[in-house]
């Protein structure tokens, strides 16, 4: 109940509080200049339908999945619930913003799928590590962000929030 | 002091209501029902209070002794130069200072230019409180109008591809652009937030508006700096041209729409 209380409490005070300034980068002021600068990827994907053109989508998806790194260990399922703290909390994953999941979190957006039983649909959990990874990898342009090639989630977090969608033990499969 | 806080109990207990509630209300039906209980608490909108604070400085003399009602006319109903209609064309390209001025812009340029306003102590908070009621103020003075924001200079053309530009750009380490929350998915939740449409709403219509959920009211540029600070992009200043260049891109939008300032906002 009480953690009810404290995830209701933040959602009140709604997406400005979602969206925290990165501690880990203060002391360096940036500039608007420099944060509007965009990679290849971001300009193709700057057009009105949000799509490549079809004579750059090979090399798009072959650029993207190049980006895709893996953790030292070589483990992609890490977990669970460290994953559960990651894929909710604000600064890091900041998943809930698009996707429901835990049937308990009300506070959940409807921008992307509901992620609910997400490991019973057998998915291959490195498909799950590659998405999280590069979501342009695989649908180009989504709204989904690339959490891993802008540093936003390392490997490790990344396998974490895999076994958080993948065990049969995470509330997202109860 | 008493109207402030009735007004933070208000605001709390509203917000509680939509936390608490288990299904997700309708969003227009929300600020529908929070400006009327403000009303009904207070007898006023704040946006209201707002205006005509900016209209006490309108007819107040700056430090080189002038007034903004000296060359534009009590109420800003001069025989030259009048202000009634003026947001309605905004933003413009204008000879005296060479730009393309949104409202803040333009009325910051005049405060530094016309009314003796030494630049520097404006530029930051100071001259928002001055310059945020000034253009709640004038942009009311449009009130009932249509939007009609042409582009017949080169530098507002120049001006409308830049904000066109800037909608549909994907940056930063969020991937967003403002077309992917307000296009593409308006209408969707982000979380709880249900995503605005400000082409179809014809948003400049409505702005300057009174942020309930803030206690604040917020011209356009605090708005798009708000939206830049949501997707980790840091703000661009207030004055920068990458405001003038979205406004002109939502103006041109709002062709049609009419004026009804201060908007009333979540
Ligand atoms: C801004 C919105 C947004 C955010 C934030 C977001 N996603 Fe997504 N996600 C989507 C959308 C939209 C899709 C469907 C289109 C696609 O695959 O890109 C999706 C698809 C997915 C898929 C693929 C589902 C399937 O059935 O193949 C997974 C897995 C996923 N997201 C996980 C996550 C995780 C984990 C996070 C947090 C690190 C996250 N998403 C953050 C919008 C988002
Ligand atoms: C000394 C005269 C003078 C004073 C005082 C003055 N302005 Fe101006 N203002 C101008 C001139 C000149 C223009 C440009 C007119 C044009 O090119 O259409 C202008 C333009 C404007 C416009 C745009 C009008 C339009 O039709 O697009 C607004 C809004 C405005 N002023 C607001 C103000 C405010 C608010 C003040 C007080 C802070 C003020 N002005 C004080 C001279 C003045
Ligand atoms: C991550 C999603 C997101 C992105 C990207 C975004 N905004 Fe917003 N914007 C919002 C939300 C959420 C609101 C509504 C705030 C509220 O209701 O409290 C909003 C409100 C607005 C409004 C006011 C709408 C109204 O009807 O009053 C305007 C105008 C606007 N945004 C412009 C922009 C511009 C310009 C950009 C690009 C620089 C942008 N937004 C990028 C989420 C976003």
């Amino acid at each position: 109940m009480k953690k009810w209380i404290i995830s209701v409490a933040g959602l009140i005070v709604g997406i400005s509080l979602l969206y925290v300034p990165d501690t880990a980068e203060a002391g360096k002021k940036r500039t608007f200049e420099e944060d509007i600068k965009q990679d290849w990827a971001q300009k193709v994907c700057s057009n009105p339908e949000s799509k490549v053109p079809p004579e750059l989508l090979d090399k798009f998806l072959e650029e993207q999945k190049k980006l895709i790194k893996y953790p030292k260990s070589g483990n992609i399922y890490g977990d669970w619930k460290r994953g559960e703290k990651l894929f909710s909390n604000p600064k890091k994953g900041n998943c809930y913003a698009c996707h429901c999941g835990d049937p308990k979190e009300l506070a959940c957006g409807n921008l992307g799928p509901n992620l609910k039983g997400y490991g019973k649909k057998k998915k291959d959990p490195e498909y799950t590590y590659r998405k999280i990874y590069n979501s342009w990898a695989y649908v180009p342009c989504s709204v989904m962000y690339r959490a891993g090639v802008h540093g936003r989630l390392t490997p490790e977090e990344i396998a974490d929030i895999v076994a958080y969608l993948h065990s049969p033990e995470s509330p997202i499969n109860k | 002091m008493v109207i402030r806080y009735a007004l933070i109990a208000l605001l709390t207990s509203g917000m509680l209501g939509v936390s608490f509630g288990e299904e997700i209300k309708d969003p227009a039906e929300e600020v529908k029902k929070q400006k009327k209980l403000l009303l009904e608490v207070m007898g006023v909108l704040p946006g209201d209070l707002i205006a005509e604070e900016g209209k006490e400085y309108f007819h107040k003399k700056g430090p080189n002794g002038k007034s903004c009602a000296s060359c534009h006319g009590k109420d800003g109903k001069g025989e030259k130069m009048p202000l009634v209609g003026a947001y309605a064309t905004m933003p413009k390209y204008y000879k005296d200072i060479d730009k393309v001025a949104d409202l803040d812009l333009r009325i910051k340029s005049c405060m530094e230019k016309y009314l003796g306003y030494d630049p520097k102590k404006i530029s930051g908070k100071a001259g928002r409180k001055i310059i945020v009621p000034l253009a709640t103020y004038v942009a009311s003075l449009s009130n009932g109008m249509k939007f009609n924001v042409k582009l017949d200079h080169p530098k507002e053309k120049e001006m409308f591809e830049k904000g066109k530009e800037l909608w549909y750009a994907r940056v930063g380490k969020m991937d967003f652009s403002c077309a992917m929350c307000h296009d593409k998915y308006g209408g969707y939740r982000i979380r709880l937030q249900t995503l605005a449409k400000p082409k179809e709403s014809k948003v400049m219509r409505y702005w300057p508006a009174y942020r309930y959920s803030k206690d604040k009211m917020w011209t356009m540029e605090d708005r798009i700096r708000g939206c830049y600070k949501q997707i980790k992009v840091t703000k661009p200043p207030f004055y920068h041209w990458a405001h003038v260049a979205l406004q002109m891109y939502m103006a041109v939008n709002s062709n049609g729409g009419v004026v009804e300032v201060p908007g009333f906002v979540r």
